[in-house]
């Protein structure tokens, strides 16, 4: 049974459809990327199935039971973050968790080390028993990320899960949302940052204007598009003389310098052609120390199909 | 084919009744922690100590035997009124628009909790701070009548039961206007434009027009200070006392007071609490987080 199912879901806001009999199914233990340009229903459809909108038709199953019909026995088994939640500001950290963990009938007994063990997860043990109302907005998105793994959901459904964090926070939200991934999870989110979503995501759906535009696997999506970009660092500068030797490789089909140590090869190969390319370029004399996917090969596929939508 | 929880091997979701003690008790722990509850410490200290301490320095305490523990209660009860609409402004006007405009929505509407639960949690512990506070302020009265008299009258519990179905009906229509508004500072200033202006400018008016304000929820308010006019029923207030200031000689200026009764006052006060809090629960259940 997939843990989330979305069929044909429709929201009319004042005659404006934002969403337009949205069907989606997200298998069990995968990360699918939820994409879309602003007002494209993302947030729509996760306060959906959260329970803050009431659909205008169709239904969402989350472990198999509908949240538009019985959201308090769907949201059992399901964490979730929307946007960046406020909290009652004169509760601690451990008092508000305390007090999810009391909805959600975590036992007292294990509720208190379960509350003691996100916190640490989330890296608030430090202002634990401070109020919420002196909390940044990133320290606040932290607890809004233990509350939904309070009661190790089966779902994860993140709205943005970095939002509003700093760089060092955002890299920390991505490292648990990849542990939770290896824990085998289920995570459906959000998020406006392709690059995020390629490197935490396994499937990706793009939405606009209310409708499913393409579900796929990260993998097919890049393959689709065919030239994929890939980001070569180099020990050494390029000189004029390897930039036209790297241009006349077997698949290249074009090469920018950004700066004088890294290369950014548009490349028409599979997995195997890209272990070619390493090669042949260490045959050249080139001093590689870093050769990966540069992240822009599904951005471009995503403008792509959003131009066409429109 | 849906999987329940305990099927899952996952936490068993408490019953709607045990999720609303649940959120009875956390909010009732943030009331506690509001500067607001100091605020009423203050305003019950302040009004006490002008009633104890000003009587002595114009002829002393009423020295009836009979009327004078009443009257000395009565003068505690006639800024009740003013209380009363302050604890209902203060823990009902938002309740419930706070978690919309506030945000904090985000966090509690996603939890597996019917919106029906986080109402009555929210109106429990509204109620238990009401009660508390105007406990405190009858505990006060109570004590310095034993004080100074040495006797308590059974009108004292009266009132207090009348003041907490008055305070009731007060914090239905502040949860009402709660759900019904956008912003919080919207919902806290309407009800307390609502009691102080509204409904008292109304309850006015239909007086001077000679018609009992009956329906008016703070033309009630009078069956509070009424229990201690005297010992209850033979002393409590007339229906309606009429004055006429020209001695009957000048036609057109003579005034008639209404006064509230006690069984009126306590169908009126049930009506608007029952309508007022069908309406908050309806608009609140229905509400989206929008925005």
């Amino acid at each position: 049974m997939e843990p989330l199912v979305i069929e044909s879901l429709s929201k009319d806001y004042d005659g404006f459809r934002a969403l337009d009999s949205l069907n989606l199914k997200v298998e069990a233990k995968s990360c699918t990327g939820f994409l879309g340009p602003n007002g494209a229903g993302k947030t729509t459809t996760i306060k959906i199935l959260t329970s803050m909108l009431r659909a205008t038709g169709g239904r969402a199953f989350l472990n198999g039971v509908d949240v538009t019909t019985d959201p308090k026995e769907a949201l059992a088994r399901v964490g979730a973050v929307v946007e960046t939640p406020e909290f009652y500001p004169e509760l601690t950290p451990v008092e508000t968790l305390d007090y999810f963990a009391r909805l959600r009938g975590i036992p007292s007994d294990s509720a208190r080390s379960r509350v003691m063990q996100v916190i640490d997860q989330v890296k608030m043990g430090e202002w634990k028993d401070q109020r919420i109302g002196k909390f940044s907005k990133g320290m606040k998105q932290r607890i809004a990320i233990a509350q939904a793994l309070l009661h190790e959901p089966d779902l994860l459904v993140l709205d943005e899960p970095t939002a509003g964090l700093d760089p060092r926070g955002m890299a920390e939200v991505r490292d648990i949302i990849k542990a939770l991934r290896l824990q085998g999870y289920t995570v459906f989110m959000s998020s406006h940052l392709l690059f995020e979503v390629q490197q935490l995501c396994d499937k990706v759906a793009v939405v606009d204007k209310g409708k499913l535009l393409i579900y796929d696997t990260v993998q097919n999506l890049s393959t689709k598009r065919h030239v994929l970009k890939l980001e070569v660092d180099l020990v050494g500068k390029i000189d004029t003389e390897t930039y036209t030797k790297v241009c006349a490789l077997d698949k290249v089909k074009g090469v920018q310098c950004p700066t004088a140590t890294k290369m950014l090869i548009d490349f028409d190969g599979d997995t195997a052609d890209r272990r070619t390319l390493l090669e042949s370029l260490q045959r050249l004399g080139l001093q590689v120390y870093s050769f990966a996917d540069a992240g822009v090969a599904l951005e471009e596929f995503y403008l792509d199909l959003i131009k066409e939508s429109r | 084919m849906a999987v329940t929880n305990a099927e899952a091997g996952k936490y068993v979701l408490p019953s709607d009744f045990d999720q609303i003690i649940t959120v009875t008790r956390v909010e009732f722990l943030r009331n506690l922690r509001r500067k607001r509850l100091l605020i009423f410490a203050i305003i019950i200290a302040l009004v006490s100590a002008l009633v104890l301490a000003v009587p002595p320095f114009f002829g002393g305490y009423p020295s009836d035997p009979i009327l004078g523990p009443y009257s000395f209660a009565q003068n505690f009860t006639s800024t009740i009124n003013f209380l009363i609409i302050l604890l209902a402004v203060f823990y009902g006007g938002d309740a419930l628009v706070s978690e919309f405009s506030n945000k904090t929505g985000y966090a509690i509407f996603p939890n597996p909790i019917r919106r029906s639960s986080l109402f009555m949690g929210k109106l429990f512990s509204s109620l238990l701070a009401c009660v508390l506070v105007l406990g405190a302020y009858y505990i006060i009265i109570a004590a310095s009548m034993i004080a100074v008299y040495g006797t308590l009258v059974i009108e004292l519990l009266y009132s207090f039961l009348f003041a907490v179905l008055y305070m009731s009906a007060c914090l239905g229509v502040a949860f009402a206007v709660s759900a019904l508004m956008k912003s919080t500072v919207s919902a806290l200033v309407l009800t307390f434009v609502l009691f102080l202006f509204v409904l008292s400018m109304l309850s006015g008016i239909l007086m001077f027009a000679k018609v009992r304000a009956e329906p008016l929820l703070t033309f009630q308010a009078g069956v509070i200070s009424g229990f201690l006019n005297g010992p209850y029923p033979g002393f409590f207030p007339p229906t309606e006392q009429r004055f006429n200031p020209g001695g009957g000689n000048v036609t057109g200026f003579d005034f008639v007071l209404y006064n509230p009764t006690v069984t009126n006052g306590m169908i009126v006060c049930t009506v608007w609490l029952v309508v007022s809090l069908l309406l908050a629960y309806a608009v609140f259940r229905r509400r989206e987080m929008l925005g």
